[in-house]
């Protein structure tokens, strides 16, 4: 009997993993791996979480370094960071799925349509969400694209924080993602918005994320402070590499917006460097979407599509070092980025 | 007076060594590589101790300057010891036309000879990674700055010791990971065998 039942733990335990190995198989990951840890040491990340979701899929995770190094914790797929501007991304498909897809939005509309607190007309709904100016000129502004925070809640009608709980991270299952690290805070308003259970689930993602470390000019990492920064548009959401192949498969296979939404998306707006939340580039000949947060002395994260292979690239670290200097990356320009640069090489070719 | 002494410094070191007195020093020498420090991507736990090779090719007379031409050569620089490392080959190339301030024969006569010596150059830092990714290819000014004594056996041949700092100087196309690093540096220790002509 005892036989029996190792013999079905055996088989259950290769079920279930038995879909990542396939894909692995198909990818160099082993490869990618060994470049990434290299890089990581070399930068002086203390911790990285990454993932690779291809077909909807996450066919590659893996945890490297800590994110507690004082406390030898390791860094997992399911350790929560602060994503900062990768929000964006989020926020822009909220926007699409709830006010333009559902609603009767157009993202051709004067911002003043959605918020007449806005001083000057004049602005499009496409132009904040592209970090682009009424002439056309880009310009990477993420406290202007956190002017659609009042848009998106005018339009569909509730506060920020719950808009984003109840459409994306309750409705994806993102159960380690928190609406904003300033529901950590007891003294926050924005924790008047949530259930009691749904305020311990938060508390708990939060006590469980990724130090933040500064790290000096040897590479050596000390304590930096983690702000807690209230949800909007632009920044804020707390989130794991797990979670975020999950929003991003949601994206993949239309269950958060239409296939012609999602193309708009993903197609550059006027002559600036991105869509509507994501920036837009060729590289390697073929179309790469992408988007990054930084905190500075403190968090990074970058996000990598290629939707010509259905492949998505996810890293969160808990330093600045993935995307912070000597990068600059919101001119638009992912190419020298050597995390980019390694992933590009390997999957893309 | 500051200028005539400049002047006078200036000719001292243009100078060829007095022809009576001069003599060729051919110097080939092994040697390690060690305290290495760059910027440059390194994709394993390199930049240990390496073994160094090379030859210089020295112009000496009796009196107190010298010039030299110094190639020196390090296989492996950046790679570690683990077989499935990710650097495929690597080495480092310096090339460097150099200034001997020795002290003079008449000084320390048969014994050994000490000497410092200064010099400008070219640094070639080289290594190839696994699937040709991020190459390291650079090519920098380099000064060198070291210390060393040569001391004669027989009339031909003699033993040199030598101990130099190497310091990549000009700004190069790799990303940096480390703000504090030269672009690349190393000191080299070497033995060599000089023979004279």
């Amino acid at each position: 009997m005892r036989v029996l039942m190792v013999a079905l733990v055996v088989v259950l335990a290769l079920g279930a993993f038995g879909s990542t190995t396939e894909a692995q198989d198909s990818l160099p990951v082993s490869l990618f791996e060994r470049y990434i840890e290299s890089l990581r040491r070399q930068t002086g990340i203390p911790g990285l979480s990454a993932a690779i979701v291809q077909d909807g899929r996450v066919a590659w995770e893996k945890g490297f370094g800590y994110q507690d190094v004082g406390g030898l914790v390791a860094a997992t797929p399911d350790t929560p960071y602060p994503i900062g501007d990768l929000s964006q991304t989020l926020s822009a498909t909220l926007l699409l799925h709830r006010c333009v897809e559902r609603s009767h939005m157009d993202i051709s509309d004067d911002v003043r349509r959605w918020d007449p607190s806005v001083g000057a007309g004049g602005t499009t709904i496409g132009q904040l969400l592209s970090h682009t100016s009424p002439s056309g000129d880009f310009n990477y502004d993420p406290a202007r694209f956190a002017g659609l925070t009042a848009v998106v809640e005018q339009c569909a009608g509730g506060a920020y924080p719950q808009l984003v709980a109840d459409q994306l991270l309750d409705f994806l299952g993102m159960s380690q993602s928190v609406p904003g690290a300033d529901l950590g805070d007891p003294s926050s308003a924005n924790r008047g918005w949530f259930s009691s259970g749904a305020l311990d689930r938060y508390a708990a993602v939060l006590g469980r994320q990724a130090l933040p470390y500064r790290i000096d000019s040897r590479g050596r990492p000390t304590r930096g402070d983690a702000a807690l920064d209230a949800l909007d548009a632009s920044t804020g959401i707390v989130s794991t590499v797990r979670d975020l192949a999950r929003f991003d498969a949601a994206l993949d296979d239309g269950t958060l917006l239409d296939a012609a939404t999602r193309s708009g998306a993903w197609t550059r707006v006027a002559s600036g460097q991105m869509g509507l939340g994501w920036f837009v580039q060729d590289a390697r000949g073929e179309r790469i979407v992408w988007h990054f947060g930084l905190t500075r002395d403190a968090y990074s994260s970058l996000v990598i599509k290629v939707p010509a292979r259905r492949l998505t690239l996810i890293l969160l670290a808990n330093s600045d070092g993935l995307v912070g200097p000597p990068y600059n990356l919101s001119n638009g320009s992912l190419t020298s980025n050597l995390f980019a640069s390694v992933f590009l090489s390997l999957f893309v070719g | 007076m500051a200028r005539r002494l400049a002047v006078a410094l200036l000719l001292l070191l243009c100078a060829p060594p007095a022809a009576a007195h001069a003599e060729w020093q051919l110097t080939p020498y092994l040697g390690s590589a060690f305290a290495a420090e760059t910027q440059l991507l390194v994709f394993e736990e390199g930049l240990r101790r390496r073994l160094t090779l090379g030859a210089s090719v020295s112009l000496m007379n009796d009196g107190l300057v010298g010039l030299e031409v110094d190639v020196g050569h390090t296989p492996r620089v950046f790679e570690g010891d683990d077989p499935l490392g990710l650097v495929l080959s690597s080495r480092v190339t310096t090339y460097s036309g150099n200034v001997l301030l020795a002290a003079p024969l008449a000084v320390t006569r048969e014994s050994l000879r000490p000497y410092l010596v200064l010099g400008l150059g070219l640094m070639q830092a080289r290594s190839t990674h696994a699937a040709g990714l991020l190459p390291v290819h650079e090519n920098l000014l380099a000064m060198n700055v070291g210390v060393g004594a040569t001391g004669f056996l027989t009339d031909r041949t003699g033993l040199r010791f030598d101990l130099r700092h190497f310091r990549g100087l000009g700004a190069a196309d790799a990303i940096p990971t480390r703000s504090d690093a030269s672009r690349l540096s190393f000191w080299r220790a070497s033995v060599g065998v000089t023979l004279r002509y």
